[in-house]
């Protein structure tokens, strides 16, 4: 008579009828009519996996796209060195002494466990969740590369410092936003150059005082428009010259405007200089035409000095002498039209023309949207691209099309209609397959959607 | 039908809707933002009824990921199945074609799965056999063993598209159940899933 056991244990198992066979409860038989399992009927009862006719292994799932797990082929095992321990349930235990295959396998009946490969390779599965917990310190060596891949997210909670020594390139690539927030201070040291590429918009916001010390040369090179609006003082020096042209109007404007300098050139084709109550002063004026009131004396004035000795009625006086005032008749130039256009067009003081990216070539080095078509606005991986291409707006747009294959991500091919060979096929009808219907020994698991 | 979710993980019962979300046990909404062939970000969906109802399509979407990791066979244990593709977001100024796999993996119904082999390899025979598994044991809109030669070096590439119904509200769903085969966007056959071996 069989003993009674918990439910679960012989659950989905077959039932063997050993009544009047062997006494089970004095151990001639399985109290529990779990064995021998449905692949050991009327076979020897060593385990398959000793015999060499089936290899376990632990759960790993394959890869990651481009990530190798680099692991050997498993051998099979040759009787009788492979010691296997298999329970009703299905865990595993394997000690393999067979030479060049040896072993260690310490699996769950899921898939989860510990398998040491025969090159020394340890595995570690679980095919649920995993905790490690330790409660002390912990020291991770590791002497060649290692890769992660996290398919979810991953936090990382560091209550002390959290310090990361890189001896080579440390690269970064965020596919969303990357958001820092530094409670305290940010301080960075870029020991050779730093470039920073912003494909939109940048924006700084300082609360305080920001302070930028170049001790060498400073270029700032601008395409659009620059505005810059202070509403304190604005001090502007240079230990040397400063030159300022605008192809077309400058303008500068203030309550009280003062220009001085040793040696003033201003000069214009046209225009006004002075206002109502400007005084001049100045040494030699050269122009066409006064208006107004002029003190002083003019030179055809000076002529009238000539009737000084006339004043005698009835004789002719002997005549005065003309007085003329002394006056500086130094000369520069007359800035006529034909002098400022060629002192603004051809001299070395004149309006400088400015062109910054002409065709956007520079602008289209890194912000891609124009020759790719308008679909990306960066460099795609090929993984990328093959994502752009299942629509058929991108698959027709030439212009991107051209320039993936230009750079190598897309084979020319790609617009190949039928491949060379097929192989199997399967209708919509539901396929017969074969060793895989869910029977004996099995996880419960129920199909999803079916009603 | 209706469908009825697992109460758990069903996105009406969430307050918010983050990439952290949990669609089953061990499946976050993160596992269709990061697919590597397009990864992205949640944080252009600002609706929370949008939000909302991506979730819920790529609960269905888990569903996929759970039936494959229920396969007792063990034919796929060796393999991973990876989102290649999940949320697509046009470039600025991109139109996309209505209808098309891209216009339906914006809102969440399409998702591009990928086999891949222990050697990181992309596992196109398998991956016939993995549809051919799918077909089988789940429901769907539309699946698509997708083929392609867009490699530069040549290689054939096998993806599954998965489409998944529109989910009326609340949880209301109609299954078309449609196979098809396509190489390079071409569509090889329809109601049959074909293997291409050599491009």
């Amino acid at each position: 008579m069989a003993t009674e056991l918990p439910q679960d244990f012989v659950k989905g198992e077959e039932q063997i009828d050993l009544t009047g066979v062997s006494p089970a409860s004095e151990g001639f038989s399985d109290p529990s009519s779990s064995f021998p399992k449905k692949d050991y009927l009327n076979t020897s009862s060593s385990n398959q996996s000793a015999r060499g006719l089936k290899i376990n292994k632990v759960y790993t799932g394959g890869g990651y796209k481009n990530i190798s797990l680099n692991l050997k082929p498993v051998q099979s095992s040759v009787y009788p060195y492979n010691q296997v321990k298999e329970t009703a349930s299905g865990h595993i235990q394997e000690i393999d002494d067979t030479p060049g295959a040896e072993r260690m396998l310490f699996r769950h009946r899921t898939g989860s466990g510990v398998e040491m490969r025969a090159d020394g390779t340890v595995i570690i599965s679980s095919v649920g969740n995993t905790v490690r917990i330790t409660a002390k310190d912990e020291k991770v060596i590791v002497d060649g590369d290692a890769e992660m891949v996290y398919n979810g997210n991953l936090s990382l909670q560091v209550a002390g410092n959290f310090d990361v020594v890189v001896g080579g390139d440390y690269n970064v690539t965020v596919g969303g936003n990357k958001n820092d927030e530094v409670r305290g201070s940010h301080k960075q040291q870029v020991r050779k150059t730093q470039k920073t590429i912003v494909t939109e918009h940048q924006s700084n916001f300082v609360g305080g005082t920001q302070t930028e010390t170049i001790l060498g040369s400073a270029n700032k090179i601008i395409k659009g428009n620059v505005k810059q609006i202070v509403e304190g003082g604005f001090d502007f020096y240079s230990g040397d010259d400063i030159t300022m042209t605008a192809e077309d109007t400058i303008v500068m404007s203030a309550d009280n405007t003062n220009i001085a300098a040793n040696d003033m050139t201003v000069i214009g084709a046209s225009g006004t200089i002075g206002g109502d109550n400007i005084i001049h002063y100045g040494k030699s004026y050269w122009g066409e035409t006064f208006h107004g009131t002029l003190e002083g004396k003019a030179d055809e004035a000076a002529f009238a000095d000539l009737a000084s000795g006339a004043y005698v009625a009835g004789g002719l006086g002997g005549p005065g002498s003309a007085n003329y005032p002394s006056h500086n008749t130094t000369a520069t130039i007359n800035a006529t039209s034909g002098i400022m256009n060629d002192y603004l067009h051809n001299s070395g003081f004149g309006i400088r023309e400015v062109s910054v990216d002409p065709g956007n070539s520079l602008l289209n080095s890194f912000d891609r949207t124009e020759d790719y078509g308008g679909l990306s606005n960066r460099e795609l991986t090929i993984s990328e691209v093959r994502s752009k291409l299942r629509d058929i707006n991108a698959l027709n747009n030439q212009k991107f099309v051209g320039a993936m294959i230009a750079e190598g991500k897309l084979n020319p091919s790609y617009n190949q209609q039928a491949p060379k060979k097929i192989g199997r096929t399967a209708s919509i009808s539901g396929t017969p397959r074969r060793g895989t219907q869910p029977l004996g020994n099995r996880a419960d698991v129920t199909k999803r959607f079916k009603s | 039908m209706i469908y009825v979710p697992d109460p758990v993980y069903n996105p009406d019962n969430q307050s918010v809707i983050t990439p952290r979300t949990k669609l089953a046990e061990g499946i976050s909404m993160a596992r269709f933002l990061g697919g590597y062939g397009d990864k992205q970000t949640m944080t252009h969906i600002i609706s929370k009824s949008e939000r909302l109802s991506l979730a819920k399509q790529y609960y269905l979407q888990a569903q996929v990921i759970l039936t494959v990791a229920d396969d007792v066979s063990g034919e796929f244990s060796d393999y991973r199945l990876t989102v290649a593709e999940g949320l697509y977001r046009p470039a600025p100024g991109e139109t996309l074609d209505v209808g098309s796999t891209n216009y339906m993996m914006a809102n969440g119904q399409a998702v591009v799965y990928e086999l891949i082999d222990e050697d990181g390899n992309n596992a196109a025979e398998k991956t016939f056999d993995l549809a051919v598994y799918l077909k089988d044991n789940i429901e769907f809109e539309k699946m698509i063993l997708d083929y392609d030669s867009y490699d530069p070096g040549g290689e054939l590439n096998a993806q599954i598209v998965m489409i998944m119904p529109k989910i009326r509200h609340p949880w209301a769903v109609t299954y078309q159940n449609k196979i098809e085969t396509q190489f390079n966007n071409y569509v090889q056959s329809t109601n049959e899933l074909v293997e291409i071996l050599e491009i």
